[in-house]
């Protein structure tokens, strides 16, 4: 049992991250440095509560908020490139963040244990959750709590004025521009938002591991989070929800496979790529699924 | 006693050592169809550009219903009221027909989200019946249709359309001049750049013609086809003469 509520948390953590490349892809970007958000927000979420005493729940908004104005920051800069040279540039940020936490250290002995971030040894001790008395359970639930709003705030804004703008810059930016749209806008507030949620992403899973350090968040984080979104599909929000769910199973299930694992993943991500190039959940399904619960208007 | 609603003052637009365009001057008054004519890379497309806020220009000015748009970026002079379509068509290929004119709509500021207007702006550019297909299943003049109605939903009092018979047959021109002067009569202010000469010396009140980016020659249709330096940059010096 406690094997799955694991698999169902990381899951959970996951699909936050694939939201928030989704989010700026949505923008027309590619972000490969999220989870140097995602680190920003575990460290900060960190030592709120391991070495500020801050509560969980404060501790965690602190790390999307902060992350988020990272994310602001970053995305002006991010506007002057776009394609293989913003997957770059991003990046170079992830590495940046990545390479800080690898020198940060700020370590405070807490009865017989060093807490804090330390350098290449990594940030030990943030037991938070566990000390309270909560079990893995519990803390799923508070993870799928968190995803939970952060799915209906998604939900919310493709629905609303600022998501259409995203699609319609995402598309065509002059044409965009050319409706009114402020692209610029835009394009920032994506990458702020998806910052934040990344953070959030962050903070929940330095909660959820008692540790992090900076190789958890290198490379291949940055892989898994855009394949989320890219085999989950860029059509709608459900999209990286379902990458996330498919691909953390499947790294989890086919483990019997040994090395061969790799491949599959591997296979399935470049099948994807051929067959259905806007993921499983594209525009064309998002049309067709809309289509069934419209009553059908008598047209002439 | 004319109303200029754009006023082009010795616009300049330099890229490196090509004067893409150089010192043109024109004015379009309220309520006409101007056409800008003119040999393929005469800067045509470029001094939409410039009036669009797309780019920059290197020198020279807009005024827009009497105020400076000149720099400004695109989004902004579009709320002041000036709608554009492209010479390749610029729809969003990802959305049904109705959502590409419906996200126009709703990129306004404050903009109106009344559905009822999209679906009226697709019946007045004849694309009711297609308003739920994917605009990859419309042919070439319905697509340009789309644009239109899409540029339209913002409200413009002044449409830039840029070449919009390109690659039309006979009775879709037809139509297009057609809608060119309902628009009008809706009380919209037309600036097209155009190569089909029926359509040019058809609908427009004025005309004038670009050549290496420098304006040639200005006037109404009649005196522009008369216009020997107009005949010599579209058909060489022979037949100016002749």
């Amino acid at each position: 049992m406690d094997y799955y509520i694991a698999i169902a948390s990381i899951i959970g953590i996951h699909t936050l991250l694939g939201l928030s490349v989704y989010l700026v892809a949505i923008s027309g970007q590619m972000s490969f440095g999220q989870q140097g958000f995602f680190a920003i927000g575990a460290y900060l979420a960190g030592m709120s509560t391991a070495l500020w005493g801050i509560g969980l729940l404060p501790a965690l908004a602190l790390s999307a908020v902060v992350a988020g104005l990272i994310g602001f920051v970053v995305g002006f800069p991010a506007l002057r490139v776009r394609g293989l040279y913003l997957a770059i540039a991003t990046f170079g940020f992830g590495e940046i963040v990545r390479l800080a936490f690898l020198n940060v250290r700020y370590t405070r002995t807490i009865g017989d244990r060093v807490v804090g971030p330390n350098g290449a040894e990594g940030f030990r001790h943030v037991r938070y959750v566990f000390d309270r008395g909560f079990t893995g359970a519990h803390y799923l639930g508070i993870i799928l709590a968190a995803l939970a709003v952060v799915v209906v705030l998604y939900y919310l804004l493709e629905r609303s004025k600022l998501g259409a703008k995203l699609r319609a810059v995402e598309e065509d930016e002059t044409a965009a521009a050319m409706i009114g749209i402020n692209v610029t806008q835009v394009k920032v507030l994506a990458f702020s938002a998806a910052g934040a949620v990344a953070g959030l992403g962050g903070g929940l899973f330095v909660h959820y591991s008692t540790y992090i350090d900076h190789d958890m968040v290198a490379l291949p984080l940055a892989i898994a989070a855009v394949t989320y979104p890219l085999l989950g599909g860029l059509g709608s929000f459900v999209g990286p929800v379902l990458g996330a769910v498919v691909l953390v199973s499947l790294t989890e299930g086919l483990r019997v496979l040994h090395e061969l694992r790799e491949f599959v993943y591997g296979g399935l991500i470049i099948l994807t790529m051929i067959f259905r190039p806007r993921g499983i959940v594209d525009e064309a399904l998002v049309l067709r699924v809309k289509a069934w619960f419209q009553p059908r208007a008598a047209r002439p | 006693m004319s109303d200029t609603i754009l006023s082009v003052q010795r616009l300049s637009r330099h890229f490196g050592g090509l004067r893409a365009v150089n010192e043109v001057s024109l004015e379009v008054e309220r309520g006409s169809i101007f056409a800008l004519i003119g040999p393929n890379g005469s800067g045509k497309t470029t001094l939409f550009n410039v009036v669009t806020g797309t780019m920059p220009p290197t020198s020279g000015a807009v005024l827009f219903q009497g105020r400076s748009i000149t720099g400004m970026r695109t989004h902004e002079i579009v709320r002041r009221g000036i709608g554009r379509t492209f010479q390749n068509i610029r729809l969003f290929t990802r959305m049904s027909v109705f959502h590409n004119v419906w996200v126009a709509m709703r990129a306004r500021d404050g903009g109106g989200s009344e559905r009822a207007r999209v679906d009226e702006l697709l019946e007045l550019t004849g694309l009711g019946a297609r308003r739920d297909e994917l605009v990859e299943n419309l042919n070439f003049g319905e697509q340009r249709r789309l644009e239109m109605a899409r540029a339209l939903a913002a409200d413009p009092v002044l449409l830039l359309l840029d070449e919009p018979a390109a690659g039309m047959g006979a009775a879709e021109l037809a139509r297009l001049m057609d809608d060119i002067r309902r628009l009008r009569e809706l009380g919209k202010t037309i600036f097209l750049i155009e190569h089909t000469m029926d359509l040019v010396m058809g609908v427009a009140d004025r005309i004038a013609v670009l050549n290496f980016g420098e304006k040639i020659a200005e006037g109404p249709p009649a005196e522009i086809q008369a216009n020997p330096r107009v005949i010599e940059a579209y058909l060489g010096r022979e037949h100016a003469r002749a």
